[in-house]
């Protein structure tokens, strides 16, 4: 047997403590898992309303294109 | 001396002028109330950015500890078996292996006071050239 394939043993108290850590890391592996998921919602949600202001902008702008036109060619 | 008539400029349409106006108000404070939303995605987002860095420094203590507890073994690189050719055919893990294997800068230039980012670089580096004496 090679070096490399050798077996290597564990104490019982360190194997226990190690499955002990496996179950934490993976808890909070879950945890950033729902972390970021919510992170992306929040994300979406900041993307939609930025978007929401670029046509409120436009409608403005419109609006305003109206109003100077109209300020502009008074009735004689 | 009589006084001058003020003179006035006729606005057509005068309703559908207000109308406008009145909406483009409208439409400037629906915004001003979104900003105030946007404010409160934006705390809520950072609350969680926290949270999320948090968990990942408790993940990597655990993994400290894990590390600690798992036997030492004394692998040299002449113990280790060569890779096989489908392995060497990833360039991306030969290349991270490549770049993060330069020798250790001589401790005197090493800054005293590391920042978070240069102890997780470090950190990075070490995991990484482990890795790369494993493969």
């Amino acid at each position: 047997m090679e070096k490399k394939d050798m077996v290597v043993y564990v104490k019982l108290d360190d194997y226990n403590d190690i499955m002990d850590i496996v179950k934490l890391v993976k808890e909070r592996l879950r945890e950033a898992r729902h972390l970021l998921s919510k992170l992306s919602e929040l994300k979406k949600k900041e993307e939609a309303e930025i978007e929401g202001w670029a046509s409120e902008l436009d409608s403005v702008e419109e609006k305003l294109e109206v109003i100077d036109k109209t300020l502009a060619e008074p009735e004689v | 001396m009589a006084e001058e008539e003020p003179l006035y400029v006729g606005i057509f349409d005068p309703v559908d002028l207000r109308r406008d106006l009145l909406n483009s108000s409208k439409v400037i404070i629906t915004s001003l109330r979104k900003y105030e939303q946007f404010v409160a995605v934006r705390d809520e987002k950072t609350r969680y950015m926290a949270a999320l860095a948090k968990t990942f420094r408790e993940i990597s203590a655990l993994n400290r500890r894990l590390m600690q507890l798992m036997p030492k073994t004394k692998i040299k690189p002449g113990m280790i078996r060569k890779p096989e050719p489908e392995k060497e055919a990833m360039p991306r893990v030969v290349k991270r292996v490549g770049r993060r294997m330069r020798p250790a800068e001589p401790a005197a230039t090493v800054i005293k006071e590391k920042t978070r980012l240069a102890e997780l670089e470090d950190e990075l580096a070490s995991v990484e050239e482990k890795l790369g004496k494993l493969e």
